[in-house]
């Protein structure tokens, strides 16, 4: 089997909008993406127990390559209850090694470059991608109720 | 003295364009955040030593030059202006004692919607319960200009 699929650019477009007092206090960026030949678009469900909602390391069903992921975008879809995003390097929940979580209120999006991190709790605070580690799971917690999550990640 | 400011409504989208094999597979995301009457806008020079970007503090009272409150920060984009080279972004507590790092590569951002975090060696999940007082950068193989670009009620 060949593949059919041409890899693309793609772009990334972050604008904010805000205007205060007749003056305009906003700004925009954006990114281009070469080489994109995989991505993940999928709108999730977590609930307050907790949900793996994405997993990297050897290809698989929701399991995508921590080398080749360019970009990560993800969303709290809910309109009232915020969600815990925990992004830890061990494939399923448990035995992390590193691991850190955000807060992520109802609306915002968590964006990441890639894989590469670390964690610590010992306060070492520079240089530390060069001991570091790689994502291989991104899991979320509810917390009053269900939320909606979208999942938009892209790699080669 | 009186504020002059009227707070007001920011819309932050973020919109992801990429055509594969003649099929659209992009996406829009759109937030409206209420009552942002604060906004910290700076492009900044980051060294290989590192450099800090932007400090949050607990209480408006002590809040200064450079430093926002933790508490009333609604969103926080850093974004890497480089054409060629990474630079790490760590955000960390107080002392610090809990810190996270993050590969920002050329052209690319990170993004967040609190201070609110936690991180560890060890666990399954965390509670996020400790607050970002510091956010730095520390560049790669020579200086990278960074944006940072934040939003407060």
């Amino acid at each position: 089997m060949a593949s059919t699929i041409t890899a693309t650019t793609a772009t990334v477009k972050i604008t904010e909008t805000l205007n205060l007092n007749n003056k305009d206090r906003g700004s925009s960026v954006t990114a281009s993406i070469a080489s994109i030949g995989e991505l993940v678009r999928e709108i999730k469900t977590v609930g307050t127990g907790g949900n793996t909602v994405m997993q990297f390391g050897t290809k698989g069903a929701g399991i995508m390559s921590s080398s080749d992921v360019k970009y990560i975008r993800i969303t709290n879809l809910d309109d009232t209850n915020y969600v815990d995003i925990t992004c830890s390097d061990h494939i399923t929940a448990g035995s992390s090694g590193h691991l850190f979580t955000i807060k992520l209120t109802a609306g915002q999006t968590f964006m990441l470059a890639g894989c590469a991190f670390n964690a610590e709790d010992d306060g070492d605070a520079d240089n530390m991608l060069a001991s570091g580690d790689t994502i291989a799971n991104i899991s979320a917690k509810a917390d009053t109720a269900s939320v909606d999550l979208e999942l938009f990640i892209m790699s080669a | 003295m009186a504020t002059t400011i009227t707070a007001s409504t920011a819309t932050v989208t973020i919109t992801e364009n990429i055509t594969l094999n003649n099929v659209d597979r992009g996406s829009k995301a759109t937030v409206s955040l209420a009552s942002i009457n604060e906004v910290f806008n700076d492009i900044k020079s980051v060294a290989t030593g590192g450099t800090e970007l932007v400090k949050f503090t607990g209480a408006f009272s002590t809040s200064g030059a450079g430093t926002l409150t933790g508490a009333n920060v609604k969103y926080i984009r850093i974004t890497n202006l480089d054409d060629t080279n990474y630079v790490e972004v760590t955000a960390s507590d107080v002392t610090p004692n809990d810190v996270f790092a993050v590969k920002l590569d050329a052209g690319k951002s990170f993004t967040l919607g609190s201070t609110s975090f936690d991180a560890a060696t060890s666990g399954t999940a965390l509670t996020p319960d400790q607050t970002i007082t510091l956010i730095k950068g520390v560049a790669n193989t020579s200086a990278v200009d960074v944006e940072i670009y934040c939003l407060m009620s």
